[in-house]
């Protein structure tokens, strides 16, 4: 057997380069990335509804289409070979895998089916691989949890919904679901390298999910 | 972005010449191609490997960053230089692409960085300790058997049955290691995608490394060194442009190991220029008369017959004017002299040919045809100098890791010297796995997948090899001696001495096709780059400017 793209993966390719060909051509990208939130709403919605990008490694009880990494990696090359603008990156792959990796049903229930369905844009703040010694801490009060710190870059952080933030807590790390708007996240749109990322600071966040 | 840099090769005139036809663009463009393919390999073994098995993960994850993420920003960098001044505009999109590659590097983790995290899960960081040898994980999976009902169980059975009926012999016993031979071509089983009276059953070609690893366990001994070019250039070739009769005369004999072959195409005149080779064969009754001087003779001191090229037409352009001969190396007119190489080993020889008769009948295609016939035999020499596939982590590379772990215990391997490993064992593992994907097309002609394995193989062996001697710091100049010997199998693929291994590896970017006319094959044939002008086409040989 071999480890390249099997027939299935091909198909989805041909689907999405066609559907590429015609939503995210040189004068689009150009656009799209002097913009604040870095990408056409109009455009996510169509690629969720029509070829369910979004929800592309999402289970189908949470309302995706349950493909491998595979599927996702070819979409990404897709994407990258035609500079796509979107929180395809943020939503379909950090977010999702987080929260999948995370095994939690409640957490997975609430929030992947809006991802599949193209309605919540995700995104994950990290602080790099050493979550145990991650910028941002979690603590738990009367009316919650409250995340502190500042996350460093975050992909697609201005235009979310929803960031999945990896804190330290007395517990060990968690991720703390932080659903915006939020005024406490602070979005400051970078000088873009064709990317849009943000750097949210999480000053006093409640609402949070482990 | 490759194709953006190569449509803009194609396209784009200077000096009077598309700027691809020029070494110095098509070189550059031939290079990504390599980068290319390896970050495609890389990327979909990793995403393979996130689909099946999570404990590999780790590893598979760092290596595609790693290779992929230097791969795009090398790309994005060389495609605005090979546009020049407008790739340098804003209009152009290529900054657009330098900039994704770049931001993907700063967020995602620099190349260096996911080395360094693949030494750690490796075991290979300066603090490790020194004695630990795992073996690393491997996910790759086996070379794939292609599409057909006759897969690789039905063949495994198959020669389970075969060797039942006819027991592996102790392979010192030359005699009775070649009747098994023999009963194992008669069976099929020789090469199993040849018809059935060539030693095969017309099988997928991707079965072949099934047989020979079923046979390797059985302990059967294995011919490929010691008749390399019977095997690997030989077969392959009258196979493909052979009559039957000659067929049924030399594909047995050649499998057994009865017959050794040798390749007498190279002159002094005519290496990588192999078109302008000056050996004459005239045709005499029912003989040709072959006179010149062939070099670069691999077990030409050991061989029986030989592969030759020769000049049957000089007025009549170079490429047209030449024909392939099955020469008898017994017959008399030949002569054959060691040739000391740089490891102070005579594996190479020169050969003397002075009015050798050769009956006509062994005149392998047309009269005028050999370049066509011979195409095919560099095309299955370029497979098997490149492309071995082998397990993650061996050959040169695993010495290199074994020569490193010597050093670590010692003291004398820093964050340098792990970078120097990684960044090599990196590249070695990407070249691997663009060697299995070629497996996997293989036994058709052979395509050019044999000039990307054989290009990244031979600079690699260089790399590695100087690693090795490196890190045996002044030990490494304790080699011992020079002696000439003439061994009677071939071993481009190293040693196990690493001071002797590097020196024969400077011979890897030149045998069999050297490095810059093997990035001439991918420029032209993969990415369809313009040739250079060339003053010796359309010109009669016999006319022509020669050295």
């Amino acid at each position: 057997m071999s480890f390249m793209p099997g027939e299935d993966a091909e198909e989805l390719r041909a689907a999405v380069r066609a559907f590429l060909a015609k939503r995210s051509t040189e004068p689009e990208v150009r656009r799209i990335m002097e913009t604040t939130v870095g990408y056409d709403p109009a455009v996510w919605r169509q690629a969720a509804g029509e070829l369910g990008l979004p929800g592309l490694i999402i289970p189908e009880r949470h309302g995706g289409s349950g493909a491998s990494a595979m599927e996702l990696g070819v979409v990404f090359e897709e994407m990258g070979a035609v500079l796509y603008c979107g929180p395809f990156l943020a939503t379909a792959g950090l977010a999702a895998s987080a929260l999948l990796e995370m095994a939690d049903e409640t957490a997975a229930a609430r929030y992947l089916p809006g991802i599949a369905a193209g309605t919540t844009i995700a995104t994950l703040a990290w602080a790099g691989p050493d979550l145990a010694g991650s910028v941002l801490s979690a603590e738990r009060g009367a009316g919650g949890w409250t995340v502190s710190g500042t996350a460093g870059i975050v992909v697609d952080g201005a235009g979310a919904d929803l960031v999945l933030a990896a804190a330290r807590t007395d517990a060990g790390p968690s991720l703390f679901a932080v659903t915006g708007p939020d005024p406490a996240l602070l979005a400051l749109p970078l000088v873009p390298w064709t990317r849009r990322a943000s750097w949210p600071g999480c000053g006093s966040s409640t609402r949070p999910r482990r | 972005m490759l194709s953006d840099a190569v449509g803009y090769a194609q396209a784009r005139v200077q000096f009077g010449r598309v700027i691809g036809s020029f070494q110095a663009i098509k070189h550059r463009c031939a290079d990504l191609l390599i980068e290319v393919e390896s970050a495609r390999s890389v990327v979909y073994h990793g995403l393979w490997t996130a689909a099946r098995d999570a404990a590999t993960l780790p590893v598979a994850a760092s290596l595609a960053r790693s290779v992929a993420s230097d791969a795009y920003q090398r790309a994005a960098a060389d495609n605005i230089q090979i546009h020049g001044g407008i790739g340098f505009t804003w209009d152009h999109p290529a900054h657009l692409y330098l900039k994704r590659a770049k931001s993907s590097q700063l967020l995602l983790g620099s190349p260096a960085d996911h080395r360094a995290r693949l030494a750690g899960q490796l075991g290979l960081d300066a603090g490790s300790p020194a004695g630990r040898t795992a073996a690393p994980p491997d996910a790759a999976p086996e070379p794939a058997a292609g599409p057909g009902a006759y897969g690789a169980g039905e063949l495994e059975a198959a020669i389970g049955a075969f060797l039942r009926e006819h027991p592996v012999p102790d392979p010192r016993d030359r005699a009775a290691d070649r009747a098994f031979r023999a009963a194992r071509f008669d069976a099929g089983l020789a090469v199993v995608h040849f018809g059935r009276d060539e030693g095969g059953q017309n099988l997928d070609a991707g079965l072949q490394p099934v047989a020979e690893a079923a046979f390797a366990r059985a302990g059967a001994a294995d011919h490929f060194a010691r008749n390399v070019i019977g095997l690997g250039m030989a077969m392959p070739t009258i196979r493909a442009h052979g009559t039957a009769a000659q067929k049924a005369r030399f594909l047995r004999p050649c499998f057994t190991g009865e017959e050794i072959w040798c390749q007498l195409f190279s002159e002094p005149g005519a290496g990588s220029d192999l078109a302008g080779l000056a050996t004459r064969a005239v045709r005499d009754g029912e003989d040709f008369v072959v006179t010149g001087q062939k070099v670069w003779t691999s077990l030409g001191h050991v061989a029986d017959r030989g592969i030759l090229l020769a000049r049957t037409d000089p007025d009549v352009p170079r490429h047209r004017g030449l024909s392939y001969f099955l020469v008898d190396m017994h017959a008399p007119g030949i002569e054959v002299r060691p040739l000391r190489q740089l490891t102070g080993e005579a594996e190479f020889n020169e050969v003397y040919l002075t009015d050798v008769r050769v009956p006509a009948t062994d005149l392998l295609g047309e009269a005028g045809q050999g370049w066509q016939v011979a195409m095919t035999t560099l095309a299955n020499e370029r497979v098997w100098i490149g492309a071995r596939p082998s397990a993650r982590g061996a050959g040169p590379i695993g010495q290199a890791v074994q020569a490193y772990r010597r050093a670590a215990a010692e003291g004398r391997a820093g964050p340098a010297a792990t970078e120097r490993l990684m960044l090599l064992w990196t590249r070695a593992e990407a070249a691997r796995l663009t060697n299995i994907r070629a497996t996997e097309r293989a036994g058709r002609q052979p395509g050019p997948e044999g000039s990307i394995a054989k290009l990244q193989m031979a600079e690699l062996n260089k790399a590695i090899y100087e690693l090795c001697v490196d890190l045996l710091g002044t030990d490494g100049l304790l080699i011992d001696g020079y002696a000439e010997t003439a061994p009677d199998s071939t071993a481009v693929h190293g040693d196990a001495d690493v001071r002797r291994a590097y020196l024969r590896s400077l011979a890897n970017s030149i045998e069999g096709g050297t490095s810059e006319v093997l990035r001439n094959v991918l420029g032209e044939r993969v990415l369809g780059l313009p040739g250079e002008p060339r003053a010796d086409r359309d010109v009669p040989w016999r006319q022509l400017r020669r050295s």
